[in-house]
């Protein structure tokens, strides 16, 4: 049965307890549930081809055997075999496979095989998640059929492409613009199109990236409404409908005596936001809106794994997508860290999650790269048992602005290679600007030479770079173009600095070194300079 | 009275049932909302039926009394809808209640929304009703509109927010519009004279009871009890008669004649055959509209629940089970499922047709074995497909459910332990299964819980009765009864018994403990059983012999079948690779009727015979009995076997003996010569080679146990203190020691440990006596004394042979087997046994 159909047959306490019901689960229950379908998946996985790859004749009983035996991975090790998709090495028939970019991979995109019982789990959790997004407490939810979604997601094959698609089978909603068309425009073009289509027909739900959202909030605020106007003939009533909204949402701004925002024009029900950096972002959304972002945490790898819940205080996970380890933040660097399980976090801690996918899935304790913090084990106020987390970043190797690109040093040797700059070192790490946008940030030392025979300045660096990481990455050149912000900044350091900072110090990390390193580097400079100042004043 | 009364009785007879079907019923909060309805129901429409029949004590009485019901039927109304939509709303409530009793106690002062009606007399002596309404009764319908327009909000709302709710708000909106429709008729010429607001009153509530019937809030077998029909029968009887009794007094007095003078009698008796006559309708009507399948329902429980009480037996329960969910349960498949012997899985054991696929199986692990452990009731698979268990189903587990087309599950629990579990499959023609049904089958599974209960201690104590307790073989008893039947049987085909006795078993307990010996017994009982199979009977027939009975067998497939099991148990021992098990070995003996044996007693005693022939002749060997004689069956190894065995041991033994020899260059010569004495003694009273041989080995080995004595003791040349003389006497648990960890030369132990052993019962280390020694250790002992008075030792001159000779002489019955001793002494003396 249709979820559309349950929801006309079943009361809301049972909807509820279907797909939300998860979370009355005490850790322990939920650590049987994850015993118990890595039974399955430890069976499953450890009799494929591609498990044993890895597990080398190995074949563990118990979970605990399962993480002695089996290394933690990284894509490198399933590479050679899903992205020839070999469906006869793997634990179970995919039904479709799901690609996305592979941030300093060998190749450039990375697949993953999702099996039919995957997939329906995602279904069920993102019926979860809609749910929640409406919800405004335990057991209250207002989803209906032929409701309005502003999609400002990728179509498939990207694993935001499943969302329109599980969700169409189980309930008729209509996505602004129409997946059909949306898969055949551009960005820009489907939120135009999204916009429009919302004007006149109202918006009831709104899901994208939190980056992406901010910014086609933005460009809502300052639509041009005269354009609609050539539009008078083919729609009327449409074009009506979309007017009378317009002037109900300037009448709503000028009562609270500010600029139009969409929140004067549209009442959402439910608010989804993914990818990262979204914490940037919430408080202005909340602001356009007058609904505050739920976040979800989904992945090409792990699926649908969590979401955020009425109260919008923490992530939960689903139990039965993925079993979870967390490597804690003092194990990270470490080339085989030790993990802890779900009902082992501490609140207040950084871990870095590890995911076993279940019911078939290929990927067995794979680092997914993210890295979270466990903000509480429980919370009385919302009357949850489960430990909730709270996304932080990409793992420190890779930088990931605004859930667009992920740039790893890899990448950036790679786009130095390319451009010819004669860079002599560098490190780069994301930081955020005073609106608390997130942008990346390099720190340069030229070749003392190239100050001779090249034009050396920041702008001409940036563009440089800015061309070849756009030639290297499909998902950079969207950064400018999307949110109209200047995704890099470029400071040149004085010749030697990095030098002075290795005798002293010892190596900085290439990507995302620590502030403290940071600021070392830069006072390396300043001593210098200082150095300088007074040899010139002698000599 | 005018000619719709009538239709007053129906409406009051109706609410009147309805009311007292309902104070039986659980008083639950809405239950109680709806009595107060029935009430004003009850009040209005009472009220006015009296009114118009002018009972006493008046018209203006029944009059404000049928006002008071209509006045408050709206809040009675709205707190119903309030109590049926779950609402916790008070404030507006409490509003309606006073406004209501405010406007009637207004109208009860000052008349002002409605008198009393003026009494017109008519022609023919009816009577007509006349009503001065003014302006202000607009003030009335406006309260009452208003607390129904707050009563249908109140359904909106929760209509909107739920919209299963909404279907059982349903007959509830019916109800008020056709209430409401009943009082707008009432304007309107084409119903003059009709009292068509108590016809929608009577709608209403039936609609308000079809409602709460919905919602499962009471049992109607329970509301509709006979005292009830009764009740209502002669509520509605007095009704009537009170109106017609006039007419018929003067029809009987009248037209009658000479019957008239028992007018009296007459009314009295039809009044109580239309009594009866009213309650045997309104049960059939009743039967006919609700209760009959209920009662049906409550008929084959009750049938089940006695057939199952009468049965001790669990698979017939079962059955019974599947009996009655099939003729209560329009389903396609229903399956019971029972753990299987290990208790790992449940199994199908039960299904309505024997073709049915069996191959479904629960884990125990399974999710919806722990939800029916957890909730004790069955659940219907979407509702189980909703919950939080299913999440951690496997994907395996969900394809068998779905295969089986499942889509119910209730639990057999008995003892808080899960016994077994029903599964009914989709019904036909894509129906869906009803509360009755899911009731229905908690109701079974309580019912049937004790009797599983009973049956299962019955079966239990059963099997105890007729098993062996450690090996779950038949017992000795159960086996003769069995032994018994079966003759009776075949008595014009064939039967054979086949008894098997495990080799030197008393030895094995005693070198590897009881344990051990328990562990080997079950391992022989299993390969027996299998073997077996379903062809025959296998019982423990005593603590080392298990006996066979195989029904149609003849002597050729007997004897076949035995050693296969005789084989099976010889290489018993490298089954378990992670078990090292000894090896043993059985000696079997066959009889069979009606080739060598007539009777029960005949064939047991010719099996035994059959079994101590194959005893007497180097066991491990199966024999036949055949009419008189004992053949050898199979001799499962032969002699030139067993001087490659022995031939295969020589080299543990010289590497034991060169072991002794490097710590103790005396005891080394010792077992040399030790060897040789008993060896020739065996000889010498006619053992054959295989004894020999063995006492040989044991010579040899007598001693091996004097590697673990220091050496000091070993070779002190004075006394031993006590201390070092219980260590030296420690050498032969500590030989055994040794030799236990060398299976293949296990055999040897009965002599080793027996060499210090004392003919009178004195010796070391068992103080046996007599011919309890083994014979091979009697020998050693005399060998080992002899040997010892006539070496040198390090504490000790030798002793000449005529010393030695006397000493064996003088300690004859005493140390020595007074038989062996004789005999020995011969050989020393004739010259066969000569000094080493």
């Amino acid at each position: 049965m249709r979820f559309e159909d349950k929801l006309k047959e079943y009361t809301k306490e049972e909807m509820w307890q279907e797909h939300c019901g998860f979370l009355d689960l005490t850790t322990k229950e939920f650590m049987e549930i994850q015993y118990r379908l890595m039974e399955e998946q430890m069976q499953l996985w450890g009799a494929s081809r591609l498990g044993q790859t890895i597990l080398k004749g190995k074949k563990p009983q118990n979970v605990d055997e399962f993480r002695r035996m089996v290394p933690l991975t990284t894509y490198e090790d399933y590479a050679e075999i899903l992205l020839s998709k070999e469906k006869h090495f793997l634990p179970a028939d995919p039904v479709l496979w799901i690609q996305t970019t592979w941030e300093g991979g060998a190749r450039p995109i990375k697949v993953a095989p999702y099996t039919k019982s995957m997939l329906e789990t995602y279904q069920d959790n993102m019926i979860g998640c809609l749910m929640l997004s409406t919800s405004s407490g335990r057991g209250d939810f207002d989803v209906k059929p032929k409701e309005t979604i502003l999609y400002g997601l990728a179509p498939l094959p990207y694993a935001t492409g499943l969302f329109p698609v599980l969700l169409n089978e189980e309930i008729n909603m209509e996505f602004l613009p129409p997946v059909k068309e949306a898969e055949a425009m551009s960005f820009s073009e489907r939120n135009k199109k999204g916009f429009k289509l919302g004007m006149k027909k109202g918006i009831d739900y709104f899901f994208g990236v939190g980056s992406v959202t901010y910014y086609v909030s933005q460009s809502l605020s300052s639509m041009n409404t005269s354009k609609k106007r050539t539009e008078k003939s083919s729609d009327p009533i449409g074009m009506l409908r979309m007017w009378i909204r317009l002037m109900k949402g300037k009448k709503n701004a000028a009562a609270k005596g500010r600029l139009l925002s969409p929140g004067d024009m549209f009442k959402l029900k439910g608010f989804m936001c993914a990818g990262t950096d979204n914490r940037c972002y919430k408080d202005e959304l909340e602001e356009l809106w007058g609904i505050r972002p739920m976040e979800i945490f989904a992945g090409t790898e792990p699926t649908c794994i969590g979401t955020e819940i009425w109260s919008r205080d923490g992530l939960y996970l689903f139990p039965d997508a993925c079993f979870y380890e967390f490597i804690p933040e003092n194990e990270m660097d470490r080339e085989q860290p030790m993990t802890c399980l779900f009902d082992e976090v501490t609140a207040g801690e950084k871990y870095e999650l590890v995911i076993t996918v279940l019911k078939g899935g290929a990927f067995a304790r794979y680092r997914v790269g993210d890295v979270y913090q466990c903000i509480g084990l429980e919370n009385p106020k919302d009357q949850t048992k489960l430990p909730r987390f709270e996304y932080i970043d990409r793992i420190p190797d890779i930088i990931d602005v605004a859930g667009f690109t992920r740039i790893t040093a890899k990448s950036v040797e790679r786009t130095l290679q390319l451009s010819g700059l004669m860079v002599k070192e560098w490190t780069a790490r994301k930081e955020f600007n005073e609106k608390n946008k997130p942008f990346l940030h390099m720190y340069v030392e030229m070749e003392p030479e190239s100050f001779m025979s090249n034009a050396v300045t920041i702008e001409v660096l940036r563009e440089h770079l800015s061309i070849y990481f756009k030639y290297l990455d499909s998902d950079y050149k969207d950064l400018k173009r999307i949110l109209g912000m200047e995704p890099l900044e470029i400071t040149i350091l004085r010749i030697g600095t990095f030098e002075r900072y290795h005798n002293r110090y010892g190596a900085i990390r290439s990507v995302n070194p620590k502030s403290h390193d940071l600021q070392m580097l830069l006072k390396s400079q300043e001593k210098q300079d200082d150095r300088e100042r007074r040899a010139y004043r002698h000599g | 009275m005018d000619s719709f009364a009538y239709i007053s009785v129906i409406a009051l007879s109706g609410y009147l049932f309805l009311f007292l079907a309902f104070t039986a019923a659980k008083k639950t909060k809405i239950i109680k909302s709806f009595l107060v309805v029935l009430s004003v129901f009850l009040l209005w429409t009472g009220g006015s039926l009296m009114m118009r029949s002018q009972m006493w004590p008046g018209l203006t009485f029944w009059f404000e009394v049928s006002i008071f019901g209509l006045i408050m039927l709206p809040f009675a109304f709205y707190n119903f809808v309030r109590e049926f939509v779950g609402s916790e709303e008070q404030k507006r409530k409490r509003i309606w209640l006073v406004l209501g009793l405010f406007n009637f106690f207004l109208n009860l002062m000052t008349d002002i929304y409605i008198p009393a009606p003026q009494v017109i007399a008519l022609s023919g002596g009816n009577e007509r009703f006349v009503y001065h309404i003014s302006w202000p009764i607009a003030i009335l319908i406006l309260c009452a509109g208003v607390t129904i327009l707050d009563m249908m909000k109140l359904l909106m709302i929760n209509a909107k927010k739920d919209v299963v709710s909404a279907k059982q708000f349903t007959p509830i909106f019916i109800g008020i519009l056709v209430l409401f429709l009943g009082h707008v008729g009432t304007l309107l010429p084409i119903f003059k004279g009709f009292p068509i607001d108590i016809v929608s009153g009577i709608i209403n509530a039936g609609c308000m009871f079809y409602a709460l019937y919905k919602k499962h809030l009471f049992k109607l077998t329970l509301l509709v009890s006979r005292g009830v029909i009764y009740g209502v029968s002669v509520v509605v009887s007095v009704m009537l008669f009170a109106n017609v009794i006039s007419p018929i007094e003067h029809f009987i007095t009248g037209k009658l004649g000479r019957w008239g003078e028992y007018d009296v009698l007459i009314i009295a008796f039809s009044f109580t055959v239309v009594t009866l006559l009213l309650s045997f309708v309104i049960r059939k009507f009743i039967d006919m509209l609700f209760a009959k399948d209920e009662a049906k329902q409550a008929e084959n429980l009750k049938e089940f629940s006695l057939q199952i009480s009468k049965s001790l037996h669990v698979d017939e329960i079962m059955d019974h089970i599947l009996d009655i969910i099939h003729k209560m349960i329009e389903v396609k498949k229903v399956y019971i499922c029972v753990p299987d012997k290990q208790k790992k899985k449940f199994v199908i054991a039960h299904s309505t047709s024997p073709l049915d696929s069996r191959e479904i199986e629960l884990g125990m692990k399974n999710p919806a074995i722990k939800w029916l452990i957890q909730n004790d009731k069955c659940v219907l698979m979407n509702e189980f497909r909703r919950s939080v268990y299913y999440r951690s189903m496997w994907e395996s587990e969900k394809e068998q459910f779905q295969r089986l087309e499942i889509e119910c599950i209730a639990p057999l629990i008995s003892e808080e332990e899960l016994v077994g579990i029903i599964l009914l499959s989709q019904k036909p023609r894509g129906k869906s299964y009803a509360y009755d049904d899911l009731l229905l089958l908690d109701s079974i599974n309580s019912i049937a819980s004790i009797a599983i209960k009973n049956s299962r201690l019955y079966e239990k104590a059963y099997l105890e009765a007729r098993t062996d307790e450690l090996t779950g073989l038949l017992n000795r008893k159960y086996f003769y009864e069995k032994l018994e039947t079966e003759i009776e049987r075949c008595s014009k085909t064939s039967l054979a018994l086949v008894i098997l006795n495990i080799d030197d078993f008393k030895l094995y307990n005693q070198l590897y403990g009881m344990s051990e010996g328990d562990y080997a017994l079950c391992q022989v009982a299993e390969i027996v059983k299998n073997c077996v199979g379903e062809n025959g009977y296998v019982a423990r027939y005593s603590g080392k012999e298990f006996a066979i009975i195989l029904p149609r067998f003849d002597v050729l497939a007997a004897k076949n079948l035995a050693s296969d099991i005789a084989g099976q148990i010889a290489r018993m021992h490298r089954r378990d690779k992670d078990y090292v098990m000894k090896i043993l070995t059985v000696s079997g003996g066959i009889c069979a009727i009606p080739y060598s044996a007539g009777s029960m007693k005949e064939i047991m005693e010719n099996a035994d015979m059959a079994v101590y022939h194959a005893k007497r002749h180097g066991k491990n060997n199966i024999v036949v009995y055949e009419c008189g004689t004992v053949q050898n069956g199979i001799q499962m190894q032969d002699d030139i076997d067993k001087k490659e065995v022995y031939s295969e041991y020589a080299s543990t033994i010289y590497a034991l003996m060169a072991a002794i020899d490097t710590k103790d260059h005396y005891t080394f010569n010792h077992s040399k010569n030790v060897a040789y004495y008993a060896t020739e003694l065996a000889k010498g009273i006619g053992m054959n080679t295989d004894f020999v041989e063995i006492v040989r080995e044991a010579g040899l080995l007598h001693d091996i146990g004097k590697i673990g004595i220091p050496e000091h003791i070993l070779n002190k040349s004075g006394k031993l203190t006590n201390e070092e003389y219980e260590i030296m006497k420690g050498h032969v648990e500590q030989s055994i020691g040794i030799i236990r960890n060398l299976p293949s030369l296990n055999y040897v132990i009965p002599a080793v440990i027996g060499h210090h052993e004392r003919y009178d019962g004195k010796g070391y280390p068992r103080g046996i006596k007599g011919d309890d020694i083994p014979l091979a250790a009697r020998m050693l002992c005399i060998a080992d004394s002899f040997d010892a008075m006539v070496s040198k030792r390090s504490y000790k001159k030798s002793y000449t042979m005529e010393y030695a000779v006397g000493e064996l002489r003088a300690q004859s019955g005493r140390q020595f087997d007074p038989e062996l001793a004789k005999k020995f002494i011969e050989l020393v003396e004739n010259g066969t046994i000569i000094l080493s």
